[in-house]
């Protein structure tokens, strides 16, 4: 029997057992072992692995050598996925809160539950979802909120994300997502880390980058950081920055770009406009013109710029030298950094800016390129729209003709999308923290895929006090019991990666698609699945947003002529159900040129970039450079790059002025520490799969507080030792790690973020940013004391 | 007497100069023994560079390798030449070989895993991994094995340590976890008695053979002939768990399109 027909039997006995296994054409078997491809759970890199399967348990997981992302190289979360499946502590029955404690019940009763918390005030319910819905998760739970129960309130953990990028890349080009693509660093000729520490954070790219130096090619990366860390072990330039002035080093460049004459006037004119804030700032910004930016920018001086940042000038005029050289090809890559930034907008713009000022745009290598830290935050959040301003395929709801091109598709009576966009995530929680008669107008939210009590900033504000609050409901899809689970209502066990089909969106427009390949455990569902269930039963409530406007059911699917009753759970896998939500979906994707191929196609590859766009022998072709006439097909034939959703409509992007400013909260005398939160290799967010990973628990077992050598030793503080880090919102003791992973500017700490034990966003500040309103986690100010010595013994 | 007179004098001159001679230097003693800070010229002005200070004990343990690093370096090569030599004779039993896959499984969660790091190493700088790890080394029974796969440099990517890194850090319990990871195989297939084995595993990342069947593998897994360099020239990989599967657009027999 060849390897293909075992495959195929396998398979076959797989689904008459559970009525779930997909064939899929990738899988095949060899010594009782099936193997297929998924994208990795984890980051936003979007690696695929190869899952291996023995007896319906995965058991074994390798780099896929035919994915362009990785070629066959992991990280160790990569390399260990698999085993986030199986902590012991899976979370396999639907539970109600009973007092303190959460009681068994069926799935029915939960999604009646649920159901009845809607019918009794759709207004105050609110669904909060992350970058780990796959993309049809997330489309049913959007579909749901903006056309069933049209009330707007959908927003992601992704506002904690990567909200700045967006608002970076729509202020400059008109539409969301980066223009290059990971193709960039293997041609790039320098890399400019903006606050960003790859060799820990995306691995694979780092590595795809650094590797290119043991083949004898050159590459000059340079670390822009306010912290020493192991990207910074491999940078030819380290450029310590003093917290937040990362505008000033941008303008800095900028300045040198005008004042020496080496910024790129064809490009400029050809393709670029200017823009700052107005009286009344908008995203849009004011446009003036270029001798105004160039007199706004005229004040960045090297040694103004020094003066600022504490980088020093002869470093910004290498920055400026490198960015005027148009013989070499940069790349910039940056992350939370930028993101969580209260000018986080403002600096992703400006980042944008200093590319299309000296032209390093458009051509392989040079590329300003935003990474992602979650799976689908692009596919998923940005992509199908689960914002609370959003709909898919880049639409607004404040947009009166992209609310109808919604209904429309949708086959909506006219008017049911409503214009008014919901609460952004820390409005959200604060209002669901509130108590009623003080206008916390949301009184039930819906949790899946993330856990906000350890993620949210000020967690004791925004999510704790809700506990104690009369009428407030709290759901949770999970999959582990999370700091979020133990504060819930009512908590629904979720399946996790390969228990269920899924697809995502990674860091570079590429859509990716897997198959179910296991059962999750006990009673765990998917969570397309969840909201689906609960639509039908809104429908059978007779909740009057469930219908379309030919009286159908929202999600209505046929085959055959027949209804499928896939909120049936038995049903459920009757149909591919998320086949059937993509391709409704993608026909959103057309209005900005988001252009996504049929699924089968997506079943094919290891992921495709988009704009997929059908060619005239009815093949699909990605796209990998877009705004580049050479690769992007909707670029006008002539043009070179053409910004085709330009913000003025004549094909040029924006190249914006942002003064510097100082931080909302800075070091004073009472807490005269910049704080920092950030993550590590070994650990992915919140830590609840990581976590539950020997092989990663073991190599960083329990969060720490990185100290600067001099401060350490000035307060006389030892590795081991008990520090307690208090900042005016809340209090935390944390071992103290001098100059561990990574070693902070004196005067600055820092703390990852990914033990529910320590929680450090209770001490985290939620000033955010004003357009994107995505939280600064990465500086607040704190005080340090010593608490206790070392408890163990220093090995 | 005149004689004896001047002979006296002539001595006693020689006396006193003698005395003085002795006096002189041991005055002149005295004066080098003696701290002479008074009498120095101004201070010289300090550097203009600063000098990181000097680590304390406690931190010795976390600098990894000092400037003097150059110095130990040296030894490396001597401490390899202990591996045996690839032309020696192999014996192993059924035992041996068990034991060898034993040892793997502890540090891998399943077959053809990274395995973790049994040692402490630098955790914020690259380590420098290949300095045992490049060629293989053996030092009194203990084997730093050569690395399987070719060179990437973010060694810390794949590999970490199996204990907590942090100086002085209290032990936590592992979390309980049900995954139980592919077993490493024992025997490659042989078509016939005395046919060379097929490689029973992937060889992705394992392309150097002689990272765990060499001189410096575990013994239950030594090759008998490691003297010979071209592996697959004999032993034939699997396509399959290479991942070198042929699939067109319409995908193998056996699937059809999702309806």
């Amino acid at each position: 029997m060849g390897a293909a027909t075992v495959a195929a039997s396998r398979l076959a006995e797989g689904a008459a057992k559970s009525k779930a296994r997909l064939a899929s054409p990738h899988a095949r078997e060899e010594g009782g072992v099936v193997w297929d491809k998924a994208p990795c759970r984890f980051c936003g890199t979007g690696c695929h692995v190869q899952v291996g399967v023995e007896a319906g348990r995965v058991v074994a997981i390798q780099g896929d050598q035919h994915a362009e992302v990785n070629r066959g190289l992991l990280c160790v979360k990569g390399y260990h996925v698999g085993l986030a499946l199986y902590g012991k502590d899976r979370l396999t029955k639907p539970r109600l809160r009973k007092g303190d404690e959460l009681v068994p019940i069926s799935w029915d009763d939960a999604i009646e539950i649920i159901a009845k918390r809607v019918v009794a005030n759709p207004a105050g319910f609110a669904m909060y979802g992350s970058g780990q819905w796959t993309i049809p998760e997330g489309y049913a739970a959007q579909k749901l909120m903006k056309a069933g129960i049209a009330n707007n309130q959908i927003d992601p953990n992704a506002r904690l994300c990567m909200a700045s990028a967006v608002t970076g890349f729509l202020a400059t080009y008109g539409v969301d997502e980066p223009a290059g693509c990971y193709d960039d660093l293997d041609r790039a000729d320098v890399v400019v880390l903006w606050g960003n520490n790859p060799a820990e954070m995306h691995p694979v790219l780092f590595s795809r980058l650094m590797d290119r130096r043991s083949r004898g090619e050159k590459v000059v990366l340079i670390d822009l950081t306010t912290r020493h860390t192991r990207s910074s072990a491999f940078a030819d330039h380290v450029m310590l920055f003093k917290p937040n002035t990362d505008l000033a080093v941008a303008n800095g460049i900028a300045h040198l770009l005008l004042a020496r004459g080496t910024y790129d006037k064809g490009f400029v004119e050809r393709h670029c406009a200017f823009r700052a804030l107005g009286d009344k700032p908008t995203l849009e910004g004011d446009p003036i013109s270029f001798d105004d930016y160039r007199a706004r920018m005229a004040a960045y001086t090297p040694e103004k710029v020094q003066e600022i940042s504490g980088v020093p000038a002869a470093s910004i005029r290498l920055l400026a030298d490198l960015f005027g050289d148009r013989t070499l090809r940069i790349t910039s890559l940056w992350c939370m950094g930028m993101n969580q930034h209260t000018r986080g907008t403002a600096i992703n713009a400006l980042v944008h800016g200093v590319h299309l000022l000296s032209g390093h745009f458009g051509k392989p290598g040079d590329a300003p390129t935003s990474l992602t830290g979650q799976p689908s935050a692009c596919g998923t959040v940005r992509e199908v729209g689960t914002l609370a301003h959003g709909l898919p395929g880049g639409l607004v709801v404040t947009n009166d003709a992209h609310r109808r091109e919604a209904e429309e598709i949708w086959n909506l009576p006219p008017g049911r999308i409503q214009a008014k966009p919901g609460y952004h995530t820390v409005e959200l929680w604060r209002r669901f923290s509130t108590p009623k008669e003080q206008g916390g107008d949301i009184d039930t939210i819906w949790v899946q895929v993330t856990n906000p009590a350890q993620s949210l900033p000020n967690v004791h504000a925004l999510v704790d006090a809700s506990r104690k609050l009369p009428g407030k409901f709290l759901i949770v899809s999970d999959v582990y019991p999370t700091q979020t689970v133990r504060l819930a209502d009512l908590v629904l066990p979720s399946a996790m990666w390969v228990e269920k089909n899924g697809m995502v969106g990674n860091s570079e427009r590429r859509t990716q698609q897997w198959f179910k390949m296991v059962d999750p455990p006990g009673d765990a569902r998917p969570d397309v699945w969840q909201t689906l269930a609960v639509a039908r039963k809104l429908y059978d409530l007779g909740v009057p947003g469930m219908k379309d406007k030919d009286g159908k059911f929202l999600f209505h699917l046929e085959r055959d002529g027949k209804e499928v009753r896939f909120w049936e759970y038995d049903r459920f896998h009757d149909v591919n159900v998320d086949e059937a939500l993509f391709e409704e979906y993608r026909r959103f994707t057309r209005f900005k040129h988001k252009d996504l191929a049929p699924y089968s196609e997506y079943v094919k590859a290891r992921g495709m970039r988009w704009p997929v766009v059908e060619q005239p022998d009815h093949t699909w072709r990605e796209t990998k450079f877009r705004f580049a006439e050479f690769d992007d097909p909707y670029v006008k034939k002539g043009a070179g790059v053409e910004f085709y959703h330009s913000t003025t409509k004549d094909g040029r992007a924006q190249i914006w002025f942002h003064p510097y400013e100082p931080p909302p909260e800075s070091p004073d005398a009472e807490y005269p520490f910049w704080l920092c939160t950030g993550r590590v290799v070994e650990h992915w967010h919140t830590g609840s799969m990581t976590m539950r990973i020997p092989q990663l628990h073991r190599a960083m077992p329990q969060a720490y507080v990185e100290i600067n050598r001099d401060d350490a030793r000035r307060l006389r503080i030892q590795s081991g030792d008990v520090v307690t880090l208090e900042s005016r919102r809340g209090k935390l003791d944390l071992p103290a790690w001098v100059d561990g992973r990574g070693s902070p500017v004196p005067g600055s700490v820092f703390v990852p973020f990914f033990d529910e034990t320590l929680l450090i966003n209770r001490l985290t500040l939620e000033a955010h940013d004003p357009f994107s309103k995505q939280p600064d986690y990465k500086k607040c100010a704190v005080k340090l004391t010593k608490r206790a010595p070392a408890a163990g013994k220093p090995r | 007497m005149t004689a004896d007179g001047s002979e006296g004098a002539a001595r006693r001159v020689a006396h006193v100069a003698a005395a003085l001679a002795l006096g002189l230097a041991f005055v002149g003693f005295l004066r080098g023994v003696r701290d002479t800070g008074l009498h120095v010229s101004a201070p010289r002005p300090a550097p203009a560079v600063s000098y990181a200070p000097a680590p304390g004990y406690a931190e010795l343990r976390q600098v990894q390798r000092g400037p003097n690093a150059r110095l130990y370096d040296a030894a490396f090569p001597a401490l390899s030449r202990d591996l045996p030599s690839a032309h020696d004779e192999v014996r192993q039993t059924k035992e041996d070989r068990e034991a060898a896959v034993g040892a793997r499984a502890r540090r891998r969660a399943y077959d053809g895993a990274p395995p973790t790091i049994p040692h402490a190493v630098d955790q914020q700088r690259q380590p420098p991994c290949l300095a045992c790890h490049g060629s293989g080394a053996k030092v009194a029974g203990k084997v730093a094995t050569r690395m399987s796969h070719a060179r990437h440099d973010n060694c810390l990517q794949c590999h970490v340590v199996d204990s907590d890194p942090r100086p002085g850090a209290p032990r936590v319990a592992a979390p309980d976890n049900g995954f139980v990871g592919l077993a490493s195989p024992t025997r490659g297939a042989r078509a016939y008695d005395g046919a060379p084995p097929t490689i029973p595993h992937s060889t992705l990342m394992r392309e150097q053979c002689g990272s765990c069947h060499g001189v410096a593998g575990l013994h239950g897994m030594r090759s008998t002939h490691a003297h010979r360099q071209s592996c697959t020239q004999c032993h034939a990989p699997s396509a399959t768990l290479d991942q070198r599967e042929i699939t067109g657009a319409a995908g193998p027999a056996g699937w059809s399109p999702v309806p």
